[in-house]
């Protein structure tokens, strides 16, 4: 029978190097996935989940066994991001530059209308534009599809404060979809 | 009427984030106040494109690159696991040296002390276990001896320092990684009924000595970990 992540956890911390590549093989999908999500960049996101993964190898002792050891993964990887955020002083991975929405739309197919395909390209491009808080909840709640409740848990915050940071981010994402989608009408 | 917090509300479109009561009192106010139906109207479109797009991102999930796992476990290998922070030696009204001095001569006298009785403990535990062979079908890996396995499962369950106590659910992930030990049985099934109905779930070691009082084999085994001591527990 396969191990569960606690039973992994506590050989890990015997020191039993296969049991913690087993949590890593395990989890570094799920992680990635957040962390591309919130910094924008491949290569950003990988040194995250590196960075996450040490930070989890380093604090064995602290894992709480009666808690699900993917919510102090999604805690100590939004975590790592909010710090790369925050210390960041980098131009943003596909910041937008006025009138893009327009060339881009109007130069494949003026009369196209938005595709699946699009949404999310125009997602994973937008997304990075929030300000660092809007974008962790939004991509916690909306993209990974935690409860409100997980993500304020994950991000240290309060639940008011979540509601209040996923309401600015769904607002003005809303209103740049909304700006594409009068661009991409027009014949 | 203040339209503040149901522009707020409308936004909160997915199940879990608005309750019911609420939700109603937003549709009332909807139906009262024209600013808010036209604010609705203008960011519905937006707000649905916005979902689908959210909703398309969880239905994919990127991949890393291959050797991700193995570039993140060089960059563990390289890590040393922390110890905890030392202070100083030091003693009040000596000089930093002599105090020193004075600590490492007491330390060794008491290290000389407690091996002797330690190395006593050990036989006693080993003839206990002598006589308990039949009753386990865990076996220790290679040359490694029961203490030693015993030893080396108790060093995975953290303890309070200050309190001296240990986690219930620590135990109990204990018995399902080991669950034909009936020490580890034992000391899991005395730290349910310890901590039945209090304190979070956590019980204090010397409550766990008293209470595994009937079982040799455990009792002995968590008069080991008290002894060894929760600074090293922790130092893992």
């Amino acid at each position: 029978m396969e191990e569960t992540d606690t039973e992994l956890m506590l050989l890990a911390r015997t020191g039993d190097e296969d049991a913690f590549r087993r949590i890593v093989e395990r989890h570094q999908g799920t992680a990635y996935s957040l962390a591309l999500r919130i910094l924008g960049r491949r290569a950003d996101a990988e040194d995250a989940v590196q960075e996450a993964f040490i930070r989890v190898w380093r604090h064995l002792h602290r894992f709480d066994t009666g808690r699900p050891f993917q919510s102090w993964l999604n805690r100590i990887t939004a975590n790592v991001c909010l710090d790369r955020l925050k210390s960041a002083d980098r131009k943003r991975t596909g910041e937008m530059r006025p009138g893009a929405e327009e060339r881009l739309v109007s130069d494949d197919d003026p009369a196209r209308r938005l595709e699946d395909r699009d949404l999310v390209r125009w997602m994973e491009r937008f997304i990075p534009d929030l300000p660092p808080k809007q974008r962790m909840v939004f991509v916690l709640r909306d993209v990974q599809d935690m409860s409100v409740e997980e993500t304020a848990e994950a991000l240290g915050m309060s639940r008011r404060s979540v509601i209040s940071n996923l309401c600015l981010g769904r607002k003005t994402l809303a209103a740049r979809f909304e700006a594409l989608e009068k661009v991409g009408k027009k014949p | 009427m203040k339209c503040g917090r149901y522009g707020e509300w409308m936004l909160l479109n997915r199940p879990g984030e608005l309750d019911e009561k609420s939700g109603r009192e937003l549709e009332q106010h909807l139906a009262a106040c024209p600013e808010c139906r036209a604010a609705r109207l203008e960011t519905n479109r937006g707000m649905r494109l916005a979902a689908l797009a959210a909703e398309r991102m969880r239905q994919t999930q990127p991949i890393p690159s291959a050797g991700m796992t193995d570039r993140i476990l060089s960059a563990v290998a390289r890590e040393k696991r922390p110890e905890p922070a030392r202070r100083p030696w030091t003693v009040p009204f000596l000089p930093a040296r002599t105090g020193r001095l004075v600590l490492s001569g007491a330390a060794a006298c008491a290290v000389l002390f407690f091996a002797g009785q330690e190395a006593l403990v050990l036989r006693r535990v080993a003839r206990l276990e002598d006589r308990m062979a039949g009753r386990s079908s865990v076996r220790p890996a290679g040359t490694e001896s029961w203490t030693e396995l015993r030893s080396r499962i108790s060093e995975s369950v953290p303890l309070d320092q200050d309190r001296v106590t240990v986690r219930r659910s620590d135990l109990e992930a204990l018995v399902r990684l080991y669950p034909d030990d009936p020490a580890v049985r034992a000391l899991a099934g005395s730290a349910k009924r310890l901590t039945r109905g209090r304190d979070g779930g956590r019980v204090s070691v010397p409550d766990l000595v008293r209470h595994l009082e009937k079982d040799p084999i455990a009792s002995e085994w968590v008069r080991q970990m008290e002894k060894r001591g929760g600074k090293s527990w922790n130092r893992i």
